[in-house]
């Protein structure tokens, strides 16, 4: 009777504690909704591993987001501020064949904004 | 048949002749010590001495040549080559970078030298000097990780 005891208090333990590893979705809420739609019409095409390139995913695959250390991420923000701000991103051969896919005045504004907080954030979080 | 030959020849050594008056300018500005990253972070002597030997060529203000940059069109490959990684990284002008940028070059730095894609291949084909071991690329990731983590808190 104790043996049981002690058993189901094992599995008890084993399966609150399996709780905690309850993997999040990868992407899904990692960034706010507002800027996640702006990077997915205009950036995911070839920053994600289903329709990118092999050199477009080497420079950022914002699926392995979450895989990224710290230091990378801030480097990273810092890029897509000024990628987006200076027009470099998305490239114009990518548009000449997707046009709505260009970043208005305002897109542009809300990714660089939220770049710079983001950063500013993981530099406070270590 | 010959006589095409040699005139082609003769094209051939008169265009390379001519191509020598155009030299690209040198990358040979002073160092500033304000700005530069080895004068300002000061680093181990063994990991400064990586740093410059393989990246300060391509990464700063100042490149030792080899001796065939004296002629055209190798000096016209180098000189692309240099403006491309000054573009990308330029070590000289470290100081002027805001903190984000500072953090991301050094993560970049150690991504690069950890997959091997730095130093270029053909670069380290001249430059024994360049040619990093796996234990002197693990020096400087470890170096450049702590320098992004010191930016971060500063």
């Amino acid at each position: 009777m104790k043996k049981q005891l002690v058993l189901l208090l094992a599995i008890g333990i084993l399966f609150i504690s399996f709780q905690s590893f309850n993997p999040e979705p990868p992407s899904e809420g990692v960034f706010p909704d507002e800027i996640s739609a702006i990077l997915k019409s205009s950036c995911y095409d070839c920053h994600t591993a289903a329709t990118g390139s092999e050199k477009s995913l080497k420079a950022l695959d914002f699926e392995q987001w979450d895989q990224y250390r710290l230091t990378k991420q801030i480097g990273l923000l810092g890029d897509i501020g000024k990628v987006v701000e200076e027009g470099k991103m998305p490239p114009g051969k990518y548009l000449e064949k997707k046009p709505d896919r260009k970043l208005s005045e305002a897109q542009k504004k809300l990714l660089a904004d939220w770049t710079k907080e983001e950063a500013d954030k993981l530099m406070q979080a270590d | 048949m010959g006589r095409k030959l040699k005139l082609v020849g003769i094209g051939l050594i008169a265009v390379l002749i001519v191509l020598q008056f155009f030299q690209p300018e040198k990358n040979d500005t002073p160092i500033d010590p304000e700005l530069d990253m080895l004068e300002l972070l000061a680093p181990p002597e063994p990991v400064a001495d990586l740093i410059r030997d393989a990246c300060y060529d391509c990464h700063s203000n100042q490149t030792i040549y080899p001796w065939y940059n004296r002629i055209s069109p190798a000096s016209l490959y180098l000189y692309k080559h240099i403006k491309k990684g000054k573009e990308d990284l330029n070590f000289s002008e470290y100081g002027l970078l805001d903190k984000v940028d500072k953090i991301g070059a050094f993560a970049d730095f150690c991504d690069v030298v950890d997959a091997g894609s730095m130093p270029l291949q053909s670069y380290m084909l001249i430059h024994k000097d360049a040619r990093l071991t796996q234990e002197e690329r693990e020096t400087l990731c470890n170096w450049t990780e702590k320098q992004a983590l010191k930016v971060m808190r500063e």
